[in-house]
């Protein structure tokens, strides 16, 4: 049964041992911020904050609902999309390509729990919610880093939905970032502000956890996140309109925030500790949101998502599922020997890994033309190219093949000046601001038809599969060794 | 510490002393039912170094001889951590920081204790000449599929003297059994042995005594794994450091060699400039073979054969990492990296070659005291005896976590600016058997290196350019990182840590 709230999300997750309740008074001034941080960094449980200080409407944080651990510890995903808590990356993975190719409309109703409180006029501050200053630096209380927001094509029936971040300026306004080559940067600059108008914008913050992974990925253009939500949860959501403006946010929402963008107007914004792992990108002037109307539960949870190193959510959800997915994607649709893509956790999706058949001279530029010929380019900067005798997923692995069969003259493809993007660490000042970007491929292929081919020296590549069997079966109750790998230290 | 060294310094004076150490801390494990020497004491052994566990003592190999025992990973990825068995056999904490090991392995290789010679020894319980000799009762595995023979010397140590000095010379060769009593493989131009042998035999017509040594104690074997420069200190020298003790030898029965006492078993023969034969080609430490392709490898013939009761022979998986030579090459060449680092006063904080990839990487962390000081760190890498073949150099910040590979590979694609960061060194030096090589290089006999400055650049603003890190112990008052920290599990209610797998 796919989760009407966020709060059966929550309970599932607590039932499987990934969320603890925090009853003792925490401060949204950083303390939040360094438990939710560490959170992903430890692999931890998410946690349920239930007494903000200086909050006294009964409004709560939820700190990392969905980053945790390393390599194969998707749990929270897993339990967001209904499945076993350990299922495989793997399974997780065919199962959320699956559904998103059967996209479900959502079905518009009236109300909702999340119009149990209506603020407009002078009743809105943004304040009254549960906004924390997550890490120290930043350039304010960033009370939406794991909202989803909403904006209309006014072309189309299209309606983007996006994981972005907005900080507060003052009780009825926020600032946020608006990249041109993101979605809501195609319609705020060419579809509403290049004709004089302001744009209207309704952030959400929980409803089925769907919403929010939704949110995060990355359909192509022209694709309503709403709909592939609703195949993800394998039932239509149900959306009920804005107060303020035509859009549709789901009624079990717990916060909605609705207001609009003038155009040309722009205050400074940031800067912001992000999912890079890096404070990175600068302050700077960037759009203004106004708040015209606040609608919320009754003791509405607030979900956040500290940014960081290690893990969290904009990387598990963006980098490893979604940007993955979308590389395997469109390196299957162009129709070459790929075997598999990979996105690793704790890599800042700035790295991507693809295995191919082998014997395929001149396949490594063949699969990087489709990477930097689509959106993905900006984001990896970094990707190898490797024979497929190794499982992609494998971190260490990948990396030995990599580094071991890179050639490094004829295997590095260096591009001095590419598509960017401002939040790139190795960016200057002057190249984060212009979105100049650079990239390289590694290319661990077997170079050319002339130099023989090289085997690993594997388990899995030099020895006959009958042997291997044998081994595996009788590891434990023949030989006596132990089931699960050494310690990493 | 230095009662703890003592007290191992008997236990690991020998190989089995070593292997009850091992067993003692969960780090052996007998395996008591017939394993077969074709491909599955392989896979076993090569899985065991993928996955990191225990060392397998093999009690039953089908067609073992002379009651012969077969143990796999004896310095390989351990169980309760990468150097467990390495820490293990230096005595040391087996859960030990890497940067502590190094250390305590730099300070040892910065000495010698010169061996003693003696008049006997365990390996000397049985001798046996000529035509008692049949290798193929050792039952030595055939390691991997394709693979031309049985390899008998996977994890043991070849001696080899000029003809006019005692200076002895250390080697591994990883040779495969042709005959009774004759074993084939590539001597490398670039071994020590291969040198000497070309230089002071190959070039006089004569034939080159040799002596292969079996089952000496751990760290004497690992001695025979570095690359050592012309002018340090001996291979019998520094493995009496690094273990503590004087190495005792003994006289070949039929040569003027001098092998480990207590070794487990010994081969002794010779080799001749005109036996170059066609083999297959073995493998390489990088755990990647050139398939299909004939080299040319010598005859390695053998006179006499001392050894043990039931004598226990090591074998190492030679495929990809980690496995014993991983772990001790690795742990020699950041070694004799730190040591030239601190001799030259530079400010490095860690060197770090991550033994998962099989040498291929050198990583250096460090203060920046001026603009391309990466080349710098490269050109002191690139002189270095142990990393002169490493293709990639990598120049961090002395706050990343080098010995991390997430923390590593995350500080190279956020921090190194594909151009501006890069440096493509063409025609440098290459390890013979590198994968990576085309066959032009081959023929050249020449590749190329690339260096990746993974530190922020100096002419930026400290204040505005340099990206801070986002991370719990970087972002946060120490006060507050003290209170969460203390408050996690008692006032917060989070479980207990537990380790991470990666």
């Amino acid at each position: 049964m796919a989760f009407q709230d966020l709060r059966e999300f929550m309970q599932a997750c607590e039932d499987a041992g990934e969320m603890i309740t925090i009853d003792h008074e925490v401060d949204w001034n950083l303390e939040v911020g360094a438990i939710s941080r560490r959170i992903p960094e430890i692999g931890a449980p998410m946690a349920h904050f239930t007494k903000i200080r200086g909050i006294d409407n009964g409004a709560s944080i939820l700190g990392s609902p969905m980053s945790k651990g390393w390599q194969s510890d998707f749990a929270r995903i897993a339990i967001g999309l209904e499945l076993d808590p350990k299922a495989s990356y793997e399974q997780l993975m065919n199962e959320f390509m699956a559904r998103m190719d059967h996209p479900i409309r959502p079905l518009q109703v009236a109300g909702g729990p999340c119009k149990q409180n209506i603020l407009t006029g002078d009743d809105i501050n943004l304040f009254k919610l549960p906004a924390p200053y997550l890490h120290e630096g930043d350039g304010g209380r960033y009370i939406d880093t794991f909202g989803v927001t909403a904006t209309r094509d006014p072309d189309s029936d299209w309606v983007n939905w996006g994981v972005y971040r907005h900080m507060i300026h003052k009780k009825a306004i926020m600032g946020g970032i608006v990249n041109p080559y993101q979605h809501i940067g195609m319609i705020y600059y060419q579809r509403y502000e290049a004709r004089g108008n302001a744009m209207p914008f309704s952030i959400f913050f929980g409803g089925c956890p769907t919403t929010v992974m939704m949110g995060s990925m990355n359909p192509p253009a022209g694709v309503s996140e709403a709909e592939v939500a609703g195949g993800l949860r394998r039932a239509p959501l149900h959306l009920t309109k804005c107060e303020t403006n035509d859009l549709l946010v789901p009624a079990t929402a717990e916060i909605v925030i609705e207001g609009h963008v003038r155009p040309y107007e722009r205050w400074d914004e940031g800067p912001f500790g992000e999912a890079t792992g890096y404070r990175a990108s600068p302050r700077m002037p960037r759009p203004v949101f106004r708040v015209d109307c606040i609608t919320h539960r009754d003791k509405p949870i607030m979900p956040i998502s500290c940014a960081g190193t290690e893990l969290d959510e904009c990387e598990i959800l963006y980098g490893v599922f979604s940007n993955t997915a979308a590389a395997k994607k469109a390196l299957k649709d162009a129709g070459l020997p790929v075997v598999n893509a990979y996105s690793p956790p704790g890599l800042k999706f700035s790295l991507l890994l693809v295995t191919v058949e082998k014997g395929h001279p001149g396949i490594a530029d063949r699969v990087v033309s489709v990477i930097r010929g689509g959106k993905l380019g900006p984001r990896f900067g970094y990707v190898m190219v490797v024979d497929d005798d190794v499982e992609v997923t494998n971190l260490t692995e990948t990396l030995h093949a990599a580094m071991n069969k890179t050639h490094p003259l004829h295997g590095l493809q260096i591009f001095g000046l590419a598509p960017g993007h401002p939040l790139v660490p190795f960016l200057d000042l002057h190249d984060k601001m212009h979105a100049r970007g650079a990239a390289i491929t590694f290319d661990a292929t077997t170079p050319d038809a002339e130099t023989e081919l090289v085997r690993r020296m594997s388990f899995k590549n030099s020895y006959p599969e009958a042997t291997r069997n044998d081994v595996i079966s009788g590891w434990n109750n023949v030989y006596g060794l132990p089931t699960e790998a050494g310690r990493w230290r | 510490m230095d009662e703890k060294v003592d007290d191992n310094a008997i236990a690991t004076s020998d190989l089995r002393g070593f292997l009850q150490r091992l067993e003692a801390n969960g780090e052996l494990q007998k395996i008591q039912s017939t394993v077969d020497p074709y491909l599955t004491v392989g896979a076993i052994a090569q899985r065991l170094a993928e996955r990191g566990g225990p060392a397998a003592h093999f009690m039953k190999v089908a067609g073992a001889g002379h009651q012969i025992t077969w143990v796999s990973g004896v310095l390989g990825r351990g169980r309760l951590g990468l150097w467990s068995k390495l820490a293990l056999a230096m005595g040391i904490d087996p859960t030990a920081k890497y940067q502590d090991i190094l250390e305590e392995f730099t300070r040892r290789r910065e000495s010698a204790v010169r061996p003693m010679q003696v008049g006997g020894g365990q390996c000397k319980e049985v001798i046996l000449k000529k035509g008692d000799i049949d290798l193929t009762t050792l039952s030595a595995p055939i390691l991997h599929e394709g693979d031309d023979g049985a390899c008998l010397t996977s994890w043991a140590f070849a001696v080899a003297a000029s003809p006019d000095s005692n200076n002895a010379v250390w080697d591994i060769l990883p040779l495969s059994i042709k005959s009774k009593n004759t074993m084939v493989g590539r001597l490398p131009v670039d071994s020590s042995i291969g040198r000497l042998f070309r230089k002071q035999y190959q070039a006089t017509g004569k034939p080159m005594p040799i002596a292969f040594v079996f089952g000496a104690a751990p760290m004497v074997t690992a001695a025979a794994a570095f690359r050592r420069g012309r002018k340090s200190f001996t291979a019998p020298e520094l493995a009496g450091s690094l273990q503590r003790s004087p190495v005792q030898l003994v006289k070949c029965e039929t040569n003027e060699l001098l092998v480990p006492a207590n070794a487990e078993l010994i081969l002794e023969g010779f080799v001749s400039p005109d036996s170059y034969v066609k083999c297959q080609p073995f493998g390489s430490s990088f755990g990647y073979r050139s398939t299909a392709v004939e080299e040319d490898g010598l005859e390695f013939k053998i006179e006499a054969m001392t050894h043990r009761r039931q004598p226990v022979l090591p074998l190492c998986a030679w495929g990809t990492p980690i496995n014993d030579l991983h772990i001790v090459q690795g742990l020699d060449r950041d070694a004799q990296l730190k040591a030239r680092f601190e001799n030259a006063g530079a400010p490095v904080c860690d060197v770090f070659s991550p033994p998962w990839l099989a040498g291929a990487v050198v990583a250096v962390s460090t203060q920046v005291p001026y603009t391309a000081y990466a080349q710098t760190v490269a050109g002191v890498v690139r002189m270095t005896e142990g990393t002169k073949n490493t293709p990639y150099i990598l120049v961090f910040n002395d706050d990343i976590d080098i010995t991390n590979p997430v923390s590593l590979f995350h500080a190279l694609v956020t921090k190194c600016h594909p151009k501006r960061d890069t440096w493509i060194i063409k025609n440098a030096e290459a390890a013979a058997d590198a994968p990576y090589l085309t066959a032009e290089d081959k023929r050249n006999k020449y590749s190329a290196r690339a260096i990746f400055d993974c530190t922020w650049p100096l002419d930026w603003d400290p204040a505005i350019a340099i990206p801070p890190k986002v991370s719990f112990d970087e972002c946060y008052p120490k006060e507050l990182q003290e209170k969460v920290l203390a408050e996690w599990v008692s006032k917060l209610g989070f479980p207990k840590e537990t380790e991470r797998p990666v």
